[in-house]
């Protein structure tokens, strides 16, 4: 049988992901990566309304940077699952190249200087565009300033406790044409 | 460059996803649907460490309703599966990144044109609640949440569609079926 595109085709009762072609698989990802990138809003915005804006940041923090957190249980799962890690900032870059949402809604230049120093720019983001649309600021300025800017820092040093991440450029940006952010991954000896 | 099976080589600057192998890529999606139920725990659990069960409920359920809405929907339109019958129902479940990648055994039947039956033969969330004693957990998950999120899912393919469990948990022992669910359309 021929692989499958998509799945508008009449139910096959013993379906399997292997019957999707490559296209149809990337398809599949691209809902998994959008459900997945919702999940965490979809407790922090209840929480805000719960228990108010900074009562709801600090639990999301601590949800996604404790032990056996979020950025934990990224790691682990996707170094093993995908076999690979290292110290170097390469290794860790591999991982947001693999993390679906950023491979597939995100346009992402990686430039690796040499084992110990990258630059990541990201030169489209479909959250960006999201909160630029909707002109809400300040949950802009929470998830990019804040939590990315700790989530990045947690990420290295799961790979390397001497790897330090500096934003060289972070969002509002002027215009569409700007780039979204920009980051630096460098180890100190 | 053939195929990458996984990510062990060296880093490619400009990855894409094509460059991955099927198997990888199924890999990629099955690791998403467990990090997705992971951390939907991960925030239960913080939740219910800092301010009890009660409000871990509350908001466990408040975002799964808001969220089933928007699984159905974008997995819909990844893979171009319309129509308001059951069959439809029963192709989404076999897809859904709620399904395969949790529960490591499971069958979606067309029973006939109105009927489909959905049963679970194992569940990673079941094996957790098991593991750890957890029963107050697995019945408001598996109980609650979970009825309530079927019956919704039915509703939002068709009005008429009603979705009743033929079998939950607790079990009898781990060889039993873990659950079933009827997905039926009325006249």
């Amino acid at each position: 049988m021929a692989e499958l595109n998509d799945y508008s085709g009449p139910f096959k009762p013993d379906l399997s992901p292997e019957d999707f072609s490559k296209a149809g698989l990337i398809q599949w990802l691209r809902a998994a990566a959008r459900i997945y990138g919702g999940i965490d809003q979809l407790w922090h915005g209840p929480l805000i309304e719960e228990l108010g804006q900074e009562k709801a940041d600090e639990l999301q923090m601590k949800m996604w940077f404790r032990k056996g957190g979020g950025c934990d249980l990224e790691v682990k799962s996707l170094t093993q699952e995908m076999d690979f890690g290292g110290d170097d900032v390469a290794s860790h870059l591999k991982m947001y190249q693999l993390l679906p949402f950023m491979q597939l809604f995100m346009n992402i230049e990686y430039d690796v200087k040499d084992r110990n120093y990258a630059l990541m720019t990201v030169k489209r983001c479909a959250a960006l565009r999201h909160y630029e649309k909707t002109g809400e600021m300040g949950r802009l300025l929470q998830l990019c300033t804040g939590l990315e800017q700790v989530g990045f820092q947690e990420g290295a040093r799961r790979f390397n406790p001497n790897m330090k991440v500096t934003a060289l450029k972070l969002p509002p940006r002027q215009s569409e044409d700007d780039i979204c952010c920009q980051w630096e991954f460098k180890i100190e000896d | 460059m053939g195929e990458l099976q996984d990510y062990s080589g060296a880093l490619k600057p400009d990855l894409k996803m094509a460059d991955f192998s099927k198997e990888a890529l199924i890999s990629l999606w099955s690791v998403t649907g467990l990090q997705y139920c992971a951390l939907d725990g991960i925030w239960y659990n913080l939740i219910r460490e800092r301010f009890g069960e009660e409000l871990a409920r509350e908001l466990d359920a408040e975002a799964w309703r808001r969220q089933t809405p928007l699984e159905v929907r974008w997995t819909r339109q990844a893979l171009n599966i319309w129509g308001n019958d059951v069959e439809a129902v029963m192709k989404w479940l076999q897809v859904d990144i709620g399904s395969g990648p949790v529960f490591p055994e499971f069958t979606c039947e067309l029973k006939s044109k109105n009927v489909g039956v959905m049963t679970v033969k194992k569940c990673r969330g079941l094996d957790y609640f098991e593991r750890h004693g957890e029963t107050d957990l697995m019945i408001n998950s598996c109980h609650v949440v979970d009825v309530e999120g079927f019956k919704n899912l039915a509703r939002m393919f068709n009005p008429k569609m009603k979705c009743t469990p033929l079998k939950l948990p607790p079990r009898e022992s781990p060889d039993d079926i873990a659950c079933q669910w009827e997905f039926r359309l009325e006249d």
